[in-house]
């Protein structure tokens, strides 16, 4: 993972988890994984392309995705309705956007796909041909993992 | 020849019966309750306790079967309805003087991480009863090594209990293989790997077949320095300058003079032979890019027909950030490197690399275990000293995949102390300097 990728992906999380869901908001120790990852139980996936390809994926368990949909939404949510998702996928929006944004100043050009949410148990997500840097953020509402994968053609 | 002698651990065991009697006046008062027990039992006159959780049997001693060769605080092995087991002697193997040197009484069967294990002791005294919060850790004068066997101290009815931590002594399946039924039977050897135990655990690396020679001569040398005749104790610092007498040439500083014509000579030919246009070079454990920039510079200058495509990558995420903004002090430029070319002069005597030489290197973060991902292939690779940060396994395992990577022709530097062997595929080429492979 080129170095200049890594920073606007850890900083655009932060300051959209801090600016819409809680500002108490801690990182955890960034690492890197190239194995068959499981997923905590909801993920979105958006995918990059033009000058790299790749994808990144945010992933959180099912209680913490109600609790981030409400927080969003400054209501209580229990269901995983249509509201949820919404939520969720434009959540995964703004993050990848704003990092993208970052990188465009910097002179990278990518491109976005539109986010895609999954849900269930025990998902996988095997990737073993790109080792994807994993960014833990702790907020009071629970764990994301924010997983970027890019590869350079 | 070496020998071992006492570990001073009467006095420093008085020293603390002294010291926790006075706790004890200080809190006579205390609400009684147990959440931990030991199983207690003498040894060389003292009193020691295991956890009872790790304790699976206890026995009078019986025949066992001894076994030639072994290391000689191994007693034999047993063989219980039908499982086969070590044999230990405690009082040996700590280095206490045995008491009156008759019969092994009794015998406690530990299992740490699946594996049998008895431990011969004088007498088996009771089950106590205790609570952990009355557990005093074990004082830092005992030293690294024991203080890491050792649990803590309690004392009860007025006598002392050393609790041993049967987890730190016999745990880890690899290290208790090298403890306790290592090849050879010589002293040395024992302290030797005990001396590598040690550098592994204060320094933080993994000595393995790769390094172990270089370790040896060190450890040969250290010996030699400090008149060594017991078991080593390094300190931190002893153990870090020691490494840094391990790590290659030139690490963390711009390379100079003869090295880097040591490395021409070895690497030059050889890419010369598999490259005209471009030099797809990787390097490895690059940290704050001293040798990222060494190699580029000493490609540039070497290889002028030719477009030199480098990557850097490192598991440092702070080291390698910050590589791309390389500054150095003027005075650490070394001659061979043309610095009004390639730097910018800052204040007081400091120089920065500019900006459009930093970005024809590839920097990133990256871990080696994961070489398999990259898709593409390499003329030189130079990964330096990078088996110090791997368990021999994952070595291993970052030969192969890095084997895959490298052209056929292409060529692999490995730190100047590594030895890598036969390893299949490669050429090692002739130098006394540096460890240079080709592949076949």
């Amino acid at each position: 993972m080129r170095v200049e990728y890594i920073n606007p992906f850890v900083d655009a999380a932060i300051q959209i988890l801090s600016s819409t869901v809680s500002k108490d908001i801690s990182r955890g120790q960034i690492s890197l994984r190239s194995s068959i990852t499981p997923m905590m139980g909801v993920v979105i996936i958006v995918g990059l392309a033009g000058q790299v390809s790749g994808r990144i994926i945010i992933d959180m368990d099912r209680e913490t995705a109600l609790k981030i949909a409400s927080a969003m939404n400054n209501e209580t949510l229990v269901e995983f309705d249509e509201l949820t998702t919404a939520t969720l996928t434009e959540l995964a929006n703004m993050i990848t956007g704003k990092a993208v944004t970052r990188l465009h100043e910097l002179g990278f050009q990518f491109d976005l796909t539109p986010p895609a949410l999954f849900t269930g148990e025990k998902i996988q997500i095997s990737d073993n041909k790109i080792e994807a840097l994993v960014v833990p953020i702790e907020i009071p509402q629970g764990k994301i993992e924010i997983n970027v994968g890019i590869k350079e053609e | 020849m070496i020998g071992t002698e006492n570990l001073d651990f009467k006095t420093l065991m008085q020293n603390q019966k002294q010291i926790s009697k006075n706790l004890r006046q200080k809190n006579e008062a205390k609400i009684l309750e147990y959440d931990f027990k030991i199983v207690s039992f003498k040894l060389a006159g003292e009193y020691y306790g295991i956890d009872i959780m790790s304790v699976k049997e206890i026995l009078k001693a019986k025949k066992f079967t001894h076994v030639p060769n072994a290391l000689d605080f191994v007693i034999g092995v047993f063989n219980l309805r039908g499982e086969i087991m070590p044999i230990i002697d405690l009082a040996k193997m700590f280095h206490l003087e045995p008491e009156n040197k008759s019969e092994i009484k009794s015998i406690i069967i530990i299992k740490v991480d699946n594996l049998l294990i008895g431990l011969a002791v004088d007498e088996i005294s009771h089950v106590l009863p205790l609570r952990r919060a009355d557990i005093q850790p074990p004082s830092p004068l005992l030293g690294t090594i024991n203080e890491r066997y050792i649990e803590g101290v309690v004392e009860l009815n007025d006598k002392l209990y050393v609790i041993l931590d049967a987890d730190a002594i016999f745990s880890d399946k690899e290290k208790a293989k090298k403890d306790i039924l290592p090849q050879s039977s010589d002293l040395a050897e024992e302290l030797f790997t005990f001396f590598c135990n040690q550098m592994e655990e204060l320094n933080v690396i993994h000595i393995t077949e790769f390094n172990k020679k270089k370790f040896r001569e060190l450890f040969t040398e250290y010996v030699k320095e400090n008149n060594i005749t017991e078991m080593p104790n390094l300190t931190k610092e002893n153990a870090e300058n020691i490494l840094k007498k391990f790590f290659s040439k030139y690490t963390s500083q711009l390379w100079q003079q003869p090295y880097t014509d040591h490395f021409l000579d070895a690497v030059i030919p050889k890419l010369n032979r598999i490259c005209s246009d471009e030099v797809r070079a990787l390097n490895i454990g690059c940290a704050s890019g001293h040798e990222a920039f060494s190699l580029y510079f000493l490609l540039v200058n070497n290889m002028k027909d030719a477009e030199i495509k480098l990557i850097a990558a490192d598991i440092n995420l702070i080291a390698v950030s910050n590589a791309s903004g390389f500054e150095i002090n003027g005075t650490n430029i070394p001659s061979w490197i043309n610095r009004e070319k390639y730097f910018m002069k800052l204040s007081d005597g400091k120089y920065k690399v500019k900006k459009e030489i930093a970005d024809k290197i590839y920097f990133e973060f990256h871990n080696a275990l994961n070489i398999s991902t990259y898709n593409r292939v390499f003329d030189l690779v130079v990964a330096r000293d990078i088996s110090l940060y791997m368990t021999e396994d994952e070595y291993k395992k970052f030969l192969k995949d890095i084997s895959a990577k490298i052209v056929s022709g292409g060529v692999l530097v490995v730190g100047d102390n590594e030895d890598l062997g036969n390893l299949p595929d490669f050429t090692k080429v002739p130098s006394e300097y540096l460890s240079v492979y080709v592949k076949n």
